[in-house]
């Protein structure tokens, strides 16, 4: 019999386990009392609570999915004595509202563009405090509207900090923009996983059976600080790459990987492998464990040792348990069976075995984590324009030189023929060049919070111009180069060209022209004197 | 059931509008954009002193895949000072081939190269008039200079721009 735990709040595990049975991720949609259980403690919502005991207006703003209304409606959870008046549709703020209260917007985009600029019009005119939840869309829609310049400035605040350009917070406001949050960066996937773990109960088919492979599976993963670890590892892989994983979306991945799967009537033990959390996190039938599998999968990853171990059964020499059925065992009659067997168990293991350095393991077979260690350089404050100056000068040149970036140039036009041939005749040091960080300011000011850049972008001292460099661009840099029609690459080159046009390297009177030949992979220095009407090849 | 239909004739419709403004053979793989490019510059600069660009298509021509002038008629014929060696007078033209004739427009007789200067601009036919009736439509408006002048970076010894539109 499953005991349901009664909590202060009312709320049941039965309650909760019924809630991620219809995969009910709206967080924003839950009942206070849910919100309250399942709420993943955020280092943000105690500087919104703070910034709003002083007063101080606040504008969360992000995508759909990023947590905005979660947030703000947990913070005015714990908001007692202070008013909330939340703003509806089709009503003006009513008069005499004392000072200090918050004025809520739940959803800027399920009101009219005429009832928010008249609530922050009267808000601002009467001394209350704003707390917006926008979408990064309707408020560009709404800030060359609003009169009071608030959320123009709001707007721009944004824009800025997004392209990694240090803009402090307006005057008595706060701004929370969640786009430039990786939660899997934070502590909220283990946070989350803690809140599921607990209520997971058989599937319907199962009825009571403690067999039910989700049952098992989740007995395991609480055991298991290390393999809880390790999913939240496996997400932040994905984030690596700059892939924005919002908070709902997580959820779901999460609630999937236990109440997703329901067992079929005749199922053994080789067809109940596939409803085991270690599986479905790489087979689930979700875009996150399709692009998990697709970035990486243990079985990929060879380890013959371990891997004979695996497929004999040999839980001693592996030092870990593995409670399956050695896969040798299966495919004595059925190879078939025996493969999905050892598939099971050697994702289990990656999971579970301390032994495995996963980050060691990962490093070598993502290329988005080396992306994603780039990114953690920069926003750690290293200098990164050497590195990338050193791949545009692969990418262009041949040239493993980093420490200067060569202006290189072609005059090719055909379309359907790209040019083998480029030449570059000066340089300018990598360290004039700057590399701007998403998002930094607000990694420096909410530190622990998971802000985290999704790309770089690079450019001229003194110049807007800028080149981004986001994951599939860094991909592209350092790929093979491709001398017939590749529109990625042309894309790149094209990009690359706008940006070296930009660069002001000294004249040089009698220059000498690097010249790299990428179809023969030959480079020549030519010296040209005008004087002389000479051309040497040094 | 056949139904027979009259076909549609266009030929005068087109002779009366469409010959008047503009013709395009759609079917032509040539000219190049680089021909007409070159012969747009040529038209609307004024480019002084010697480049010998026929020097020049010597070294980076090709014919049937082979340098279109051996090492030895090239020494003998071209004015520029050339590498004595010829491994580096392989990698001289190789060089220079790739960047000036990548999109393969320079031939022993007739060339464009690409403008990797203004001043390598050269008034090659094989344009198909295209880059001459760019330069009349450049220089029929009156700020169209100045348009011009702001695209074209130039050098130490920067041209001219034309004063006079393009003849026809």
């Amino acid at each position: 019999m499953t005991m349901s735990v009664q909590t202060s709040n009312g709320i049941t595990d039965r309650n909760l386990a019924d809630l991620f049975e219809r995969g009910a991720v709206f967080a924003d949609r839950w009942p206070t009392a849910v919100r309250h259980r399942l709420d993943v403690p955020d280092p943000l919502a105690v500087t919104v609570r703070a910034a709003l005991k002083t007063g101080s207006h606040v504008v969360i703003t992000g995508a759909a999915g990023d947590g905005k209304s979660h947030l703000a409606m947990t913070v005015l959870d714990d908001l007692t004595p202070v008013i909330v008046h939340e703003v509806v549709r089709g009503q003006s703020l009513p008069e005499g509202l004392p000072e200090g209260t918050v004025v809520f917007f739940r959803d800027v985009s399920a009101l009219t563009d005429g009832d928010v600029l008249t609530a922050v019009r009267q808000a601002t005119e009467h001394g209350l405090t704003l707390l917006l939840t926008v979408n990064e869309g309707p408020l560009n829609t709404l800030a060359p509207q609003d009169q009071t310049g608030f959320l123009r400035d709001i707007r721009d605040a944004i824009h800025l900090r997004s392209r990694g350009v240090e803009a402090p917070d307006p005057s008595s406001t706060v701004i929370v923009n969640l786009s430039g949050r990786q939660v899997t960066r934070g502590d909220f996937v283990s946070g989350a996983i803690q809140k599921i773990l607990p209520v997971v109960r058989p599937c319907r088919v199962c009825g009571k059976s403690k067999n039910c492979p989700r049952v098992r599976g989740a007995q395991q993963l609480r055991r298991s600080r290390i393999a809880q670890e390790r999913v939240a590892r496996l997400l932040q892989m994905l984030t690596d790459r700059g892939r924005h994983l919002t908070a709902r979306e997580i959820w779901a991945f999460l609630i999937d990987l236990f109440f997703g799967w329901t067992c079929i009537a005749t199922n053994d033990e080789v067809d109940q492998q596939r409803g085991y959390f270690w599986n479905r996190v790489f087979d689930g039938d979700n875009a996150i464990a399709q692009a998990i599998r697709e970035d990486f999968d243990p079985l990929r990853v060879a380890r013959a040792r371990d891997d004979a171990n695996l497929w004999l059964g040999h839980s001693d020499d592996l030092g870990i348990s593995i409670p399956l059925t050695p896969p040798r065992v299966f495919a004595r009659s059925n190879i078939e069976e025996g493969l999905v067997m050892f598939t099971s168990a050697k994702r289990f293991y990656f999971f579970f075995a301390k032994s495995w350095d996963i980050d060691h393991t990962i490093a070598a077979f993502v290329p988005a984590s080396q992306f994603g260690v780039l990114l953690a350089k920069a926003a750690a404050g290293e200098a990164v324009a050497a590195e990338l100056v050193g791949l545009i000068n692969a990418f262009r040149l041949g040239l493993k030189t980093r420490e200067d970036l060569w202006i290189s140039r072609h005059h090719s036009f055909a379309a359907h023929r790209r040019p083998a041939v480029l030449a570059a005749s000066g340089k300018v040091p990598s360290s004039t060049l700057v590399v701007r960080v998403p998002f930094s300011y607000e990694a420096s000011a909410y530190p622990r919070s998971g802000f985290f850049p999704h790309r770089l972008l690079m450019g001229w001292s003194g110049s807007d111009q800028e080149f981004v460099i986001d994951f599939p661009t860094w991909r592209e840099l350092q790929g093979e180069r491709n001398l017939i029609v590749d529109r990625s690459q042309e894309t790149l080159d094209f990009a690359l060209d706008i940006f070296l046009a930009q660069g002001n390297p000294p004249d040089a009177a009698d220059p000498e022209v690097l010249v790299y030949d990428h179809r023969r992979r030959r480079r020549a220095t030519l010296r040209l004197d005008g004087s002389e009407r000479r051309v040497d090849v040094l | 059931m056949t139904i027979a239909v009259a076909p549609l004739v266009l030929k005068d419709w087109f002779g009366t509008n469409v010959r008047d403004f503009l013709c395009l053979n759609p079917v032509s793989i040539s000219p190049q954009p680089v021909h007409a490019l070159s012969m747009f510059v040529a038209r609307t600069t004024e480019i002084r002193g010697q480049r010998r660009l026929s020097d020049l298509a010597k070294v980076v021509a090709t014919k049937n895949g082979l340098w279109a002038v051996s090492d030895e008629d090239l020494r003998s014929h071209v004015r520029y000072q050339l590498p004595p060696s010829d491994s580096d007078l392989e990698q001289l033209r190789h060089s220079l081939a790739g960047l000036l004739a990548a999109d393969r427009a320079v031939f022993q007789g007739t060339y464009s190269f690409q403008l990797a200067h203004v001043g390598l601009a050269n008034s090659d036919r094989t344009d198909h008039y295209l880059g001459v009736l760019a330069s009349r439509l450049v220089l029929s408006r009156p700020d169209g200079r100045q348009a011009l002048a702001a695209v074209i970076r130039t050098g130490p010894s920067p041209p001219s721009l034309s004063e006079h539109s393009a003849p026809m």
